[in-house]
């Protein structure tokens, strides 16, 4: 096989860029926090009977001191908790999520922020993040559910923690 | 004497797959348009923001599915014919498998289209994805079927061929030509069994009723077995122009043909066990299986870069050729008045600045930022919108007269058509990256909302809504010409004995430095099929324990 | 002309070659496998090289990393 003298430079280099762009997203990931949603330990659900479980009340729980845990059910068109009345967490506090869908496929970017995941019936998608200030941000479906898919949105609204209303949480099962 | 006067046969049957990519172009082109002007709300008068999404599901299976599949079945019918020297040995069986993809693609129009007509019971706005479980008419799954079905014959035509070939020429290297063909067809038999297995297993005894309830995560999983994997079917054929006709075309001469089997057979190996990137974001998959998608998408970089390095080394041979200097003068000497050449050249432009976004789609955690935004339609219009579209249509002005015997007509129309398309597609799909960086999402008729507004990092979100527009309707106007000159060749070109130069030189560094091992297709399907196993087994393997269509979800017609 | 490695069919030949003879008066010189060194390729894909590295880096720290708040686990 005859390659020239330059292209086994041009392939050494390539071999170098995938590297450092390996290497920088496991750098992202271990060092700088930066993760993908995964498995859920809970498994999973049958979506035609969310009744039977936690997200038959979506809302958000008070589980440690500084720590939320939201239940959200996405469906066509709309987020519960977050359209219509905005969800509302504490600044700084250690929230996960757990989102599962009813019906169809949807998805989840809170909008201007790395929170983005899809919705699938069946699986809950899990994942933990900490709104450092208090500010309002928009929360849309990014994923094709339906002839109104464009008007599924919702807000979440992160105040100051001495502001949070720890009277809109719900009790734990 | 050109390819008609060889293979009259086979030229009837490119020339039928050419007229069945360029309608479905037309359409879904149009269809496109439709979209830049709607989503962008400089115009919505076309259709309400319900229909936007049977018209983007058209664009969708029209350009992405349709359009490609037959113009690769043409090309590669071309290639097979011309490099092994040989007819299709039974054209009553060539003719069958152009027929059931065109019956295919009829039924799959029909479903669509039906949901654009008032009154009509039928309609299959699920788009291109088709994910469960939106539900679209069962004529969307079984013309779909039948458009695969099609095309795993028309690969079986080409190796039957081939086996015929091998019998008079059995120490040959393998032409490189037919070497393409057969290895994009492995690659393509391999990852279409995901989406057989989907839509004849799951969605059309789910859509018929025979079952009510879907699994959603288990067709979407077997969806995207097949859909990164497709992005290769869409773009080897490029590969398959830049490598073998490009160089011509620059006045030179391939510079390694072993290296351009090494760059296919490294796609067949990696292309369909990398999948899962396009999951990044799903509940439901572990994130090692993520973390295996991360390192093969980045290492299934090497071919394409490799690929760079030989195609814009043959380019420069061809230039130096023609008396280009210095280190990047050269490039002047190319013939910039070629409207083939500049397609093509074009193409490969774009898809260097494609390559950088599809680096980013694939770097498992930074993708949050731009999953499912605009940003994903900027990157694939870059890649199969303009590195496959732009070259399949810029070698129709290269082969089309050796298939008609007739000259090209409106040249000058004809080399200011990828100039054209080109402009339109900067401006469009720099915006739709910036408004993807934005949060503006994909797949959305009305990107606008009630309770905030985007921020945009780059730029302001009303100048980006106008590029993406003027970009559309420019990118229109580049398919109506490339459409004029077609039409006018086809029916008015002069007929002459040799319409166009189509003598391929061979390559600098030709088969005779190839190893064998690269021909050994038994060999590398074997290490393919290892590698999709590894990658596939296991999750799939959950998701079917649990009953092949439960956790079930109930079906949502659209 | 046509060597037996051609990549191409042979039936190219005959005619092929009066068409080049004519068209390719555009080739000032031929040059060899052996004469060839495609230093401006080099220049080219070493240019798109450092683009891609500074490109991504920015991406991956400024627009990225800066963009939070992320999903931490």
């Amino acid at each position: 096989m005859h390659i020239h003298r330059f292209e086994k430079i041009w392939i050494g280099l390539s071999l170098f860029l995938i590297a450092v762009c390996t290497g920088i997203v496991i750098y992202g990931f271990v060092a700088l926090d930066l993760k993908v949603p995964g498995i859920a330990d809970s498994g999973t659900i049958d979506p035609m009977n969310l009744a039977e479980t936690e997200f038959a009340q979506p809302g958000v729980r008070k589980v440690g001191e500084n720590e939320y845990e939201v239940y959200m059910v996405a469906r066509q068109f709309l987020f519960l908790p977050g359209t219509g009345r905005p969800l509302t967490l504490p600044a700084g506090a250690e929230v996960t999520f757990h989102v599962t869908s009813p019906d169809v496929l949807h998805g989840i970017h809170v909008s201007g922020t790395n929170l983005n995941t899809m919705v699938i019936p069946g699986q809950v998608a899990t994942f933990k993040t900490v709104f450092p200030e208090a500010r309002t941000y928009g929360m849309i479906c990014h994923e094709y559910c339906g002839p109104a898919h464009h008007t599924m949105e919702g807000l979440i609204e992160i105040v100051p923690p001495s502001e949070f209303d720890e009277t809109t949480l719900l009790t734990s099962r | 004497m050109t390819f008609v006067d060889n293979y009259p046969k086979a030229t009837r049957v490119v020339k039928a797959s050419f007229i069945v990519a360029f309608i479905a172009l037309a359409i879904g082109g149009l269809f496109g348009t439709i979209q830049a002007l709607h989503r962008t709300n400089i115009f919505r008068g076309f259709v309400s923001s319900v229909e936007y999404y049977t018209v983007l599901t058209g664009h969708g299976v029209l350009l992405a599915l349709v359009f490609t599949t037959f113009f690769i079945v043409g090309l590669y019918q071309w290639g097979v014919s011309r490099s092994l020297d040989r007819e299709p040995e039974n054209m009553r069986f060539t003719w069958s498998w152009f027929w059931i993809m065109t019956i295919g693609t009829v039924l799959t129009t029909i479903a669509i289209v039906g949901g654009l007509v008032p009154g009509s019971s039928i309609s299959a706005a699920v788009l291109y994805t088709f994910y469960p479980p939106l539900q679209g008419h069962p004529l969307f799954y079984i013309g779909a079927a039948l458009l695969i079905i099609g095309s795993w014959m028309a690969g079986a035509d080409w190796f039957r061929s081939y086996l015929v070939w091998r019998k008079d020429h059995p120490d040959d290297k393998i032409p490189l030509l037919t070497y393409m063909t057969l290895f994009t067809m492995l690659l393509w038999y391999i990852c279409t069994i995901g989406v057989a297995l989907e839509v004849v297993v799951l969605l059309i005894p789910w859509s018929l009723g025979f079952v009510t309830n879907i699994d959603p995560l288990l067709p979407r999983t077997l969806f995207w077995f097949f859909g990164h994997a497709v992005v290769y079917f869409w773009l080897l054929p490029a590969y398959f122009v830049w490598y073998t006709i490009l160089p011509k075309l620059s006045g030179g001469r391939l510079f390694s043909d072993s290296l351009a089997r090494v760059a296919f057979l490294l796609f067949l190996l990696l292309s369909t066990p990398i999948g899962y990137h396009h999951q990044y974001a799903d509940p439901g998959i572990s994130i090692g299986f993520k973390f295996w998608a991360l390192v093969g998408t980045l290492i299934i970089l090497l071919p394409s870069l490799m690929t760079a390095f030989t195609v814009i080394s043959s380019m420069e041979h061809g230039a130096r050729q023609r008396g280009g200097k210095g280190y990047f003068a050269w490039m002047g000497a190319l013939p910039w008045n070629d409207p083939a050449f500049v397609g093509v050249a074009l193409a490969g432009i774009m898809f260097a600045a494609g390559g950088f976004s599809g680096m980013i789609n694939a770097s498992l955690n930074i993708n949050m930022l731009v999953h499912n935004t605009a940003w994903v339609p900027g990157h694939f219009h870059l890649t199969v919108g303009t590195a496959t579209a732009l070259t399949f249509m810029a070698i129709t002005y290269w082969i089309l007269p050796q298939l008609t015997g007739r000259t090209l007509k409106y040249k000058k129309l004809a080399l200011a058509q990828p100039y054209t398309w080109f402009l339109g597609m900067t401006l469009m799909s720099n915006a739709l990256h910036r408004a993807g960086l934005a949060g503006i999402p994909r797949r959305t008729a009305e990107p606008e909302y009630a309770g905030f507004a985007f921020e945009a990092p780059f730029g302001t979100i009303a100048e980006m809504k106008w590029q993406i527009a003027i970009g559309g309707v420019i990118l229109f106007v580049s398919l109506v010409m490339f459409l004029a000159v077609i039409v006018r060749s086809w029916v008015g070109g002069e007929r002459v004995p040799n319409p166009v130069d189509d003598y391929i030189p061979p390559p600098l560094s030709g088969s005779e430095h190839s190893p064998a091992i690269l021909d050994n297709m038994k060999l590398w399907v074997g290490l393919a099929i290892i590698l999709v196993l590894f990658a596939y087994t296991f999750p799939l393997a959950e998701m079917v324990m649990d009953g092949l269509f439960s956790p079930g979800a109930p079906p949502s017609p659209v | 002309m046509a060597t037996p490695q051609e990549s191409n069919a042979p039936t190219d030949a005959p005619a092929a070659e009066a068409v080049m003879s004519e068209e390719r008066s555009d080739i000032v010189r031929e040059i060899s496998l052996e004469e060839f060194t495609p230093s401006g390729t080099l220049a080219v894909t070493g240019a798109y090289f450092l683009l891609l590295l500074v490109l991504y880096a920015l991406m991956y720290f400024v627009e990225f990393a800066g963009n939070g708040p992320s999903i931490i686990n």
